[in-house]
């Protein structure tokens, strides 16, 4: 709900409170009990503004089933006659392809159909990938190396005269053992 | 992971009928048409219609099953596809019946509800047509005189074991907007049938 506030013409949302649920509680178990007749036209307005604001009380009035079996405004329609339930089944059986295809599932049936083999193609393409670029230690003969990915300084200590800033241009960082002389 | 009111057995049955096995697709047909066939009935409000939407339906359901999602309700699903196919149905003949010059008044009155019966007609008088009409009958066409959205609403409520939550995502609206619809369903239906007040008892 959004409240102006002065001239200035402030606007500012205020989150649903559990206030507003306890206000709106008898509404809310009138409906899950399907006594609708209990209800105003204004009751139900505030109660749908509620319910479209508060996914608790959504949640918790989705779960419930209509109480429309015992509702005298619902009568079982007669269903057709055996007969034309099996012309019906002829037309469908004739009509409908032999295979399903996710082709005519729509797109978000193509996506859920085509999730798993995508995400274990994309995860083999990763491995290869990772597995390439990733280069092996090199002999030296002194030590060995080995390009890291990712390098971050956390302090760097140098020597006189000599300036710990990173210009422009490549720049190779030499992480050595403690025991170890930097190369010439 | 499947949807707690969804049949195990149904998976096994969605998992052969997408490989077109007709016994199964015989038997899932023979399992949700009724429930089907009732949704369409209330949205459409003629029967030839509501076959022919029913028909419709499982033909598209058949078509894209391999889109389906395991473990999620059939009935739903196909509800929705039954629903939305009703109400095209509606809005075809509407924009059919706008088209016509002959069709200008097409036997509803200002407030929707149908013209009473002309004279000469099966119900030649208010008091026959009473007697004559069963309370379905009447609460079937009281039905069909709602607006589409209501009448989309109130005829998912009429099944009885969708959940609110399953009607919104079928008619793909908010959970208060199902329920503000269905109260001014009920209501509208109230009072276009008060005077059977005495007949329409609650059942128990």
């Amino acid at each position: 709900m959004a409240l102006r506030d002065g001239p200035a013409a402030q606007w500012r949302m205020t989150a649903v409170t559990t206030r507003d649920c306890a206000r709106q509680s008898d509404a809310l178990t009138a409906l899950r009990e399907g006594r609708f007749d209990a209800l105003t036209p204004d009751a139900v307005a505030a109660a749908e503004a509620h319910l479209n604001h508060c996914a608790a009380c959504a949640d918790k009035l989705g779960a419930a089933r209509p109480v429309s079996a015992s509702d005298p405004l619902v009568q079982a329609p007669r269903q057709p006659a055996a007969a034309q339930w099996r012309r019906a089944w002829a037309v469908i059986a004739d009509r409908s392809p032999s295979v399903s295809s996710i082709w005519r599932a729509g797109r978000a049936g193509i996506l859920r159909s085509a999730w798993t083999p995508l995400a274990a193609a994309a995860a083999c393409v990763m491995m290869v990938v990772s597995w390439r670029f990733a280069a092996p230690p090199v002999e030296s003969g002194l030590w060995s190396l080995a390009a890291a990915g990712d390098v971050r300084v956390l302090e760097m200590d140098v020597g006189e005269g000599v300036t710990a800033m990173v210009g422009d241009g490549p720049t190779v960082v030499w992480i050595l053992e403690p025991e170890m002389d930097a190369p010439s | 992971m499947t949807a707690p009111n969804v049949d195990p057995s149904e998976d096994v049955l969605i998992a052969r009928a997408v490989h077109g096995d007709a016994d199964a697709r015989r038997e899932l047909f023979e399992r949700f048409r009724e429930a089907a066939y009732a949704a369409a009935l209330r949205v459409t409000g003629r029967p030839e219609d509501a076959l022919d939407v029913v028909q419709d339906a499982f033909i598209k359901a058949f078509e894209s099953l391999a889109g389906f999602a395991r473990g999620a309700s059939f009935k739903t699903w196909l509800l929705r596809i039954v629903t939305n196919r009703a109400l095209d149905l509606l809005r075809a003949a509407k924009v059919r019946r706008a088209a016509s010059l002959d069709q200008r008044n097409d036997g509803q009155d200002r407030d929707g509800l149908p013209d009473p019966p002309a004279r000469g007609d099966e119900y030649e008088t208010p008091g026959a047509g009473l007697e004559r009409m069963e309370l379905g009958e009447r609460l079937a066409r009281a039905v069909a005189s709602l607006p589409p959205e209501q009448r989309a609403v109130f005829a998912l409520y009429a099944d009885g074991e969708l959940t609110y939550a399953d009607i919104a995502k079928i008619v793909g609206i908010p959970i208060g907007t199902v329920m503000s619809r269905l109260f001014h369903a009920r209501r509208r239906l109230t009072e276009m049938l008060g005077d059977l007040a005495p007949t329409m008892r609650r059942k128990d």
